[in-house]
């Protein structure tokens, strides 16, 4: 897989910000990757020494007014998605993680 | 940060202003812990987002905007603060002097800022003023005078059988027509007969009629044609002829009471007319050395007003008219008057009515600002005890609830405007002593003060500016 065909788009968010802060980069992947191929994908893009890298499924959610309808009927759900949390080497940093959006 | 200022006429200042970089960054840096806590960004919650992520929300055009205008605010008013500036209106604002319209981080910020400030006030030698105070006197005359009107006012009428001379009274049953139309019509008419210069002041209804009615006796019947004047009061019967008949059935002589002790008892509180004369002399002699005082207060003034030059900034006149014509407003509405009505009654409109009071109210700006550079370079300070006593003294008297007295004893506007006012009041106090070598009082400085506006010391609070990007 290409790179950019694995970092979706970086995860901007008040715990990624914190986390970003301890040298963890989070991003939204493709869920068909893993975590060697993001690995090399970041250190491709940003140039970094990737140390760690942990991946999760976000499960999808109900969506739609009251979530659960009369009769148990389903009134739809968002995509799940793969989130990759990636620590860089120490000293280390992704410059404009916050500007690519 | 570096200020270059360039005084221009009429009071007003150009200040060149540069931010430095490190303070440039302090206003991106304040514009930013402002905004974070107002833009609502998905995955933060309030206040809690990083900068680089407010910029982007935002836009870095109106992220350095909101900066920029920060930066102007903060340069601005410490420019004013470190160059001990006092501004009496809101500042023009010139960012875009060096091509930049707004500033970039980490490269000097420069704009300019035009102000009206408080005009400078070079005092001269008030020392060598000097105002002789008008003489107090009070003559005889002045006092028989007083008591000629008393007697005149208890005058009793006596009839009399001889021709009616002046000063006499004549009853009299009479009829008059103007224009063939019967317009008086009544019995036992008093008239009083007064010399032709007493009669024009008393504004008569029958003017010459009185010259007619010397020399009558009880029983004559006189018929007169009385020619109108043209300025007549009653327009419909202005140049027209007055045809009179007249039966006169009394003439009736004017007795004035002679100055004795019983006189002086029946008019007034006194025993004796000794009592009496000193009473009116005493009431003459205050009465005059009021007016004195007060004419020594305003000579004061204005021997050191005429003798200051002050550029004064017109916004302070505007402010002046407007504040005159509120007045104005105020005191016709108070006589359930319209204002407007008033305005089309004399044919002028509100822009004329200023320009008429511009004179006056220049005058009355340069004075406040005069009397209180004066206050400054006497060093007069009024203390808050000073500023209470003088709430006790207006509030004394007026039935004000305890709550209303404590939020006027506490507001600041009030404190602040009659602060200035006592300052102002003092000054004048001071400048008498040294014009006069005499002390007035209180009562006489108010007077010729009241008209000044409060400008000298409303610049503590300035309005702040926007950039004009």
């Amino acid at each position: 897989m290409q790179t950019y065909e694995v970092l979706m788009r970086p995860v901007v968010s008040e715990k990624s910000t914190d986390l970003a802060h301890d040298n963890k980069y989070t991003f939204e992947v493709s869920p068909r990757s893993n975590k060697i191929e993001i690995r090399r994908a970041v250190e491709d893009r940003y140039g970094v020494h990737v140390t760690g890298v942990r991946v999760m499924t976000m499960p999808a959610k109900q969506k739609g007014a009251g979530f659960v309808g009369i009769n148990k009927r389903r009134r739809g759900l968002t995509t799940s998605w793969k989130k990759a949390v990636v620590t860089v080497a120490p000293g280390e940093r992704i410059e404009d993680f916050f500007g690519a959006v | 940060m570096n200020v270059e200022v360039t005084r221009l006429p009429e009071s007003r200042v150009t200040l060149a202003i540069e931010l430095t970089p490190e303070e440039v960054d302090g206003a991106l840096d304040r514009t930013y812990r402002q905004l974070v806590h107002r833009v609502n960004i998905p995955g933060f919650r309030k206040g809690k987002a990083p900068r680089p992520v407010v910029e982007r929300m935002l836009g870095p055009e109106s992220f350095l905007h909101e900066a920029t205008d920060e930066a102007v605010r903060w340069g601005y008013r410490k420019a004013i603060d470190q160059e001990n500036l006092s501004p009496i209106d809101t500042a023009d604002i010139n960012t875009s002097g060096d091509g930049h319209e707004h500033l970039h981080p980490g490269e000097p910020f420069h704009f300019e800022a035009t102000v009206a400030v408080r005009p400078a006030v070079e005092l001269p030698d008030y020392h060598t003023i000097s105002v002789t105070p008008p003489a107090v006197e009070v003559s005889d005359d002045d006092v028989e005078g007083l008591v000629t009107e008393l007697r005149e006012r208890a005058a009793t009428l006596e009839p009399v059988l001889r021709p009616a001379q002046l000063g006499d009274s004549v009853t009299m049953n009479v009829a008059a027509r103007v224009g063939g139309e019967e317009v008086i019509n009544e019995e036992e008419a008093d008239f009083p007969v007064q010399s032709p210069e007493d009669e024009a002041a008393a504004n008569p209804v029958f003017p010459g009629l009185s010259e007619e009615m010397v020399g009558v006796r009880p029983g004559d019947i006189k018929e007169i044609a009385l020619p109108l004047p043209e300025d007549y009061p009653r327009e419909e019967w202005a140049g027209k002829t007055m045809f009179l008949r007249a039966l006169v059935k009394e003439v009736k002589r004017t007795v004035l009471p002679e100055v004795d002790d019983d006189f002086v008892q029946s008019v007034s509180n006194f025993e004796t007319t000794d009592q009496l004369r000193e009473a009116l002399r005493d009431n003459i002699e205050a009465e005059r050395q009021l007016q004195a005082n007060e004419q020594l207060v305003r000579d004061s003034v204005d021997a050191l007003t005429s003798r200051t030059f002050v550029d004064i900034p017109p916004v302070l006149i505007e402010e002046e008219l407007d504040r005159m014509v509120k007045d104005l407003q105020q005191a016709f509405e108070q006589q359930g008057m319209a204002f407007d009505l008033y305005l089309s009654a004399t044919g002028k409109t509100e822009e004329e009515m200023r320009n008429e009071l511009r004179e006056g109210a220049t005058e009355n700006v340069k004075q406040s600002l005069v009397l209180g550079a004066l206050a400054d370079a006497e060093d007069i300070e009024i203390s808050n005890r000073d500023v209470d006593q003088e709430i006790d003294a207006l509030l004394r008297g007026l039935r004000t609830g305890s709550a209303e007295r404590r939020r006027i004893r506490n507001d600041t506007d009030i404190r602040s405007g009659l602060r200035s006012r006592l300052r102002r009041q003092r000054a004048v106090r001071r400048l008498v002593e040294i014009a006069s070598g005499e002390s007035v009082p209180d009562a006489a400085t108010d007077a010729a003060e009241a008209e000044a506006p409060d400008v000298a010391d409303e610049a503590s609070e300035a309005p702040t500016p926007t950039a004009a990007t």
